[in-house]
């Protein structure tokens, strides 16, 4: 064996993970299993949010004009609504648009609406404003009320009241997740990573006897731990791409979901974070482990 | 230089191993340590490589109370000597080649400066067509010459061998000896 570090370091790492095959398996296969958990609750949750900003941007309040208003007045208050803070689009619906609508949704009953053509018509002018940021709706609604010519806002925020808190129910979810995998993955690797230190107790003694560190006894152990740390991520995210990739197809392909007009991630929009994510985990799991696992066997 | 100041050890189940020891090796010096066997000569070494810890008294080594020694430090102080133990302590999965190499690597030296010292202090050791042998390869004469070999490998200010004769098969154990060069 040549002892230049970078191949000791990756050779001892590897004959600490053949040494222990059962565990490593196991511990494998754990990790694996919490790692997709993970990664298809975060999948569900960027889901989740991308929807509810597609559906932000179309969602919106209508701002009803008063009657005295004039062409001039409306113009200028457009530019007022415009101005504020999270506004998406400012469209303008007149009168005429408005019975038109109407009608179309009343086309079987065409006459109940012919006594309100022309001068005749009830319906008031109104903007349909689109926001960029739910969360500033009642904001914005009120300082529009506050604006000269306005007469009613009406809007419809319940659907996304809704998602809103499913949103937030499941980033908190993912958050409990999260932690819940770390500490089933720094408990597994710690466990197997101890077999392996058991198993070489003698030739640790032996290596402290000689003058080595405890760092440099160490590595070897952290490289075994963030071995099989890296090995897990890499097959989740396979497994993850796989599965998510079949899955939204089949879900976007649905008619039922071709109706709510927004359209799911890919996983490449996704898999940059899950990939960080998942291997500063595995790393980070190993030299956890390995420091947990090994402080016993240190003190000679 | 090794200085010991009335030093005692007793282990947890209550044997006093060593009892008042004082005694001072100088720089140079060649000493032997001889007593009948369980009479405390390997506790000894065990004290001066903190192995054990003393129950009382002092030890200095290279003008350095040992006993105040901070953990992180105790590495430095083992490889500032070379120790043949009486167990040999040799690692079993690698070859004769390796375990003295490894002193070498543990202490960061160059792989180049590893290439040629290894096979020199093998040939000084007579070891040279044993090099790639596991240790369980070997007689146990051979087994101590290896970690005679290692533990010269470093040039360490201080050679500390425990029964070094005793694979001689000798009638009388020499006991233990400490070199300082
Ligand atoms: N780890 C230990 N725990 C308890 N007693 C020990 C331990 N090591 C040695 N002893 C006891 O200390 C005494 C001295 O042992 P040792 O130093 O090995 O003697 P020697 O090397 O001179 O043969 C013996 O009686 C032995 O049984
Ligand atoms: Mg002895």
């Amino acid at each position: 064996m040549r002892y230049n570090s970078f191949t000791y370091l990756i050779v001892e790492g590897f004959k600490n993970v053949m040494k222990n095959k059962k565990s490593s398996m196991t511990s494998l296969v754990t990790m694996i299993c919490a790692m997709f958990l993970f990664g298809a609750f975060f999948a569900m949750g960027q889901n989740i949010d991308e929807i509810l900003r597609q559906v932000q941007e179309e969602q919106g309040m209508q701002v009803f004009i008063k009657r005295e208003a004039t062409d001039e007045d409306i113009k200028n208050l457009k530019d007022e609504i415009t101005s504020l803070n999270g506004i998406n689009t400012v469209v303008f619906k007149s009168k005429q648009e408005a019975l038109d609508s109407m009608k179309e949704s009343f086309k079987d009953n065409p006459d109940v609406f012919a006594a309100y053509e022309g001068e005749n018509n009830i319906f008031p002018d109104s903007y349909i404003v689109t926001l960029t940021d739910l969360s500033l709706a009642e904001d914005i609604q009120n300082k529009i009320l506050q604006f000269e010519y306005v007469d009613e806002i009406t809007s419809s925020n319940l659907t996304i009241d809704t998602l809103m808190r499913i949103a937030k129910g499941i980033n908190i979810a993912i958050l409990v997740i999260f932690i819940l995998l770390l500490l089933i993955a720094v408990t597994i690797i710690t466990n197997t990573i101890k077999l392996t230190v058991h198993a070489r107790r003698k030739e640790i003694s032996i290596m402290k006897y000689v003058g080595a560190t405890n760092s440099f006894i160490r590595w070897p152990f952290m490289v075994e731990g963030m071995i099989i740390g890296i090995i897990s991520a890499s097959i989740t995210i396979v497994f993850l791409a796989g599965i998510y990739s079949y899955l939204v197809s089949k879900i976007q392909a649905s008619e039922a979901f071709a109706r709510l007009g927004v359209s799911l991630l890919q996983f490449t929009d996704m898999a940059q974070v899950i990939t960080i994510v998942f291997l500063i985990l595995g790393m980070g799991i190993g030299i956890v482990g390995s420091r947990i696992s090994m402080k016993k066997y240190l003190e000679v | 230089m090794i200085e010991f100041k009335n030093v005692s050890k007793v282990y947890k189940t209550g044997t006093e191993a060593v009892h008042n020891a004082s005694f001072t090796i100088e720089k140079g010096e060649f000493a032997f340590l001889v007593g009948q066997s369980g009479s405390g000569k390997s506790t000894l070494i065990k004290l001066i490589l903190k192995e054990e810890e003393a129950s009382s008294g002092n030890i200095i080594i290279n003008g350095k109370d040992i006993t105040f020694l901070k953990p992180k430090r105790v590495p430095y102080l083992r490889r500032s000597m070379g120790v043949v133990f009486q167990d040999f302590r040799l690692l079993p999965d690698k070859t004769v080649y390796e375990n003295v190499a490894f002193a070498m690597y543990i202490v960061k030296a160059t792989p180049k400066h590893i290439r040629r010292q290894v096979p020199m202090v093998l040939a000084l050791v007579g070891l040279s067509n044993k090099a790639k042998m596991y240790p369980n390869q070997l007689s146990g004469g051979e087994q101590q010459r290896v970690a005679l070999a290692r533990a010269l490998v470093n040039n360490p200010s201080m050679i500390i061998a425990d029964e070094p004769t005793r694979k001689l098969r000798s009638r009388y154990s020499m006991g233990d000896y400490a070199f300082i060069k």
